[in-house]
């Protein structure tokens, strides 16, 4: 212990200054493996300390930190031997059961989130577990991610342009057609049962059409002038629904045009009768297609093939 | 540690602000257990404990740490060691106070909320401002559900973390009241749903029941168990379906036979959230097993049709 500090700023004049320079030397080491020689010299430079310390002091510190649970290590480098901490008693630590809620709420803000916060949890929860050098967390995390085998970059991107509605092309690697170039104006990047999808009108088909992320390859143009204005051809579709339960999800365009004792009429305008009528068979029992006759008959047949392969039972 | 490294010279005083600054960091320290570190040789706490004490909270507070003392009691309110939090990972932070606020009490909510002390306590002056301005409010939309049926979802919770297999009683909207034994598995939070995954010991399904539909739940005194051995559901699909299809993590393909058709194997999914999708694959998806599954889907396409007599 020795009288210390008569200054301006610092008004202590007592402190203890081997543990000082014990902490000064732990956050040193911290931020990055260092020699004996950098010790040194950012001791000498240090504001208050302003003298080197001998090899023999640092070994009493370096054992003194192993003491209290730091686990330093020497390695040989051109420069001579650098120290650094590996893992010390203050690091922030995640227990198995704070993961374990971490999962919880993943699965919650999942439901309930756009895929860009969605994603902003993501990164946050792969950042920490990377920060606290955790891999429980980072397993953990892996196993849970919406994003696994995502190119997060691509991914961003896509969400970007989505919002400025500019006309993409792509590199799509088609379950048809393998990889092809396609023109889309993309309107918005979702999760749909745990997959991503890029929604919006396909310039190649001039229709509302998705896409699955993970088969996008790359953005090879991104139009920034956006120019396409697309004339589209809407169906208009009217379709009856049983019940409206909490969990019956209606579409961006549906529009309830009117309300029954037990049932709503619903109506909406499509480009892509094949993405409406997978949506509307999602309902079963409860929907009934009204209009336009030929939609409603293409029902009426699909569901007589879809009874034919059980027509045993 | 090896005897060697236990002989080797160490320095007193490192070792003291080292178990100082660990005592202050679970967040709140007494004084008498912070003196007790500065007592004399024989153990008691003289006058010079307490001067060697100042002298140690001086190096702390010189060296960045800031602690308040108030009545006997230390308070932790900076760490060193800190972590740097981006406006992005802020907003994340504010999404799990979001979540937070929707858990019904329990270990989930204790252990989140414990997490966001620790974190926030190591924040850095930067992200510690910084929080101050990122907009913290953020409300899923699940009050419908919590004004009616909070003490529900609390109890669904608390049978999560029993580890008890129960008897539950709820209302099926097609099958009807339905009473079965089952192993709680988790609540899920869906964007207008609140549901209680169960694992259906004899018909070995997990199923999705709406907290909603839940007549009476009653706890039985037999262990859950850690074994779960699902339903298998086997489908079959074809034509562009089969290029189009994306496997879930719970599926595996078993190849396609000679009349092009694609077999895959389902294991774990909601039977509800399945047979859901499945239809909306049209002709091109045909459940092979289990047999009951067949059935349901075949009334379902029935009764769809009658909707066009």
């Amino acid at each position: 212990m020795k009288e210390f500090l008569k200054s301006n700023t610092i008004t202590y004049n007592l402190m203890s200054f081997t543990g000082f320079k014990s902490l000064i030397l732990f956050s040193l080491l911290l931020e990055s493996p260092k020699t004996y020689e950098d010790i040194c010299e950012y001791f000498r430079n240090h504001e208050y300390i302003k003298e080197e310390i001998s090899m023999d002091t640092l070994r009493v510190y370096i054992t003194s930190l192993k003491r209290i649970g730091c686990e330093i290590t020497r390695t040989k480098s051109p420069r001579g031997g650098l120290y650094s901490i590996v893992s010390h008693p203050f690091e922030f630590r995640v227990s198995e059961e704070q993961i374990k809620a971490l999962l919880k709420i993943y699965r919650i803000i999942s439901a309930n989130v756009n895929i860009e916060d969605l994603l902003k949890y993501d990164k946050f929860l792969k950042k920490l577990s990377d920060n606290i050098n955790s891999a429980n967390l980072s397993d953990a995390v892996k196993n849970i991610s919406a994003f696994k085998n995502i190119d997060l970059y691509l991914l961003e991107n896509l969400i970007k342009y989505s919002k400025e509605k500019r006309t993409l092309t792509l590199s799509y690697n088609s379950p048809k057609n393998g990889i092809k170039e396609i023109k889309v104006i993309p309107d918005k990047v979702e999760i749909t049962q745990s997959k991503i999808y890029l929604y919006g009108i396909s310039l190649d088909y001039n229709q509302e059409t998705s896409y699955l992320v993970q088969r996008i390859e790359k953005i090879i143009d991104v139009d920034l002038e956006n120019k396409n204005e697309v004339e589209l051809n809407k169906t208009t579709v009217g379709y009856e629904l049983m019940s409206l339960n909490p969990d019956v999800k209606l579409g961006n365009n549906d529009k309830i045009v009117e309300i029954k004792d037990d049932s709503v009429i619903v109506e909406t305008q499509t480009t892509n009768l094949f993405m409406l009528k997978r949506r509307l068979l999602g309902y079963g029992p409860m929907c009934t297609v009204l209009y336009p006759e030929d939609f409603r008959n293409d029902i009426i047949k699909t569901l007589k093939n879809m009874r034919e392969g059980y027509k045993d039972e | 540690m090896s005897n060697r490294k236990i002989s080797e010279k160490y320095n007193d005083s490192c070792i003291k602000i080292f178990a100082l600054i660990s005592l202050f960091s679970k967040g709140t320290a007494d004084f008498s257990e912070v003196i007790k570190l500065f007592a004399d040789d024989d153990g008691t706490i003289s006058q010079k404990s307490n001067v060697i004490l100042n002298k140690y909270m001086n190096t702390l507070e010189i060296f960045g740490i800031k602690i308040r003392k108030t009545k006997n009691k230390y308070y932790l309110l900076s760490m060193p060691f800190t972590i740097s939090l981006n406006e992005e990972e802020l907003y994340a932070v504010s999404l799990i106070k979001s979540a937070i606020s929707i858990l019904p009490d329990g270990k989930n909510k204790t252990n989140a909320i414990k997490f966001l002390a620790e974190l926030e306590k190591k924040y850095d002056n930067d992200t510690k401002n910084l929080s101050k301005v990122v907009n913290s409010t953020r409300n899923f939309d699940l009050s419908f559900y919590f004004q009616k049926f909070k003490s529900q979802i609390k109890d669904c919770e608390s049978l999560c973390e029993a580890g008890k297999k129960i008897e539950l009683c709820y209302n099926d909207t097609e099958c009807g009241i339905q009473n079965i034994i089952c192993i709680p598995q988790e609540v899920k939070y869906r964007e207008n749903l609140v549901s209680f995954c169960v694992y259906n010991t004899l018909s070995r399904q997990v199923i999705d029941i709406p907290v909603d539909s839940i007549r009476y739940i009653h706890q039985l005194n037999i262990d859950a168990g850690k074994s779960k051995i699902c339903t298998t559901v086997i489908f079959k699909l074809k034509g562009d379906l089969i290029k189009r299809y994306n496997l879930r993590d719970w599926e595996r393909s078993e190849g396609i036979d000679e009349n092009g058709w694609m077999t895959i194997v389902n294991s774990g999914e909601d039977l509800n959230t399945l047979t859901t999708r499945l239809f909306k694959y049209d002709e091109n998806c045909v459940v092979v097993s289990p047999k009951y599954l067949k059935v349901r889907l075949q009334k379902m396409i029935d009764k769809t049709l009658k909707n066009y007599e």
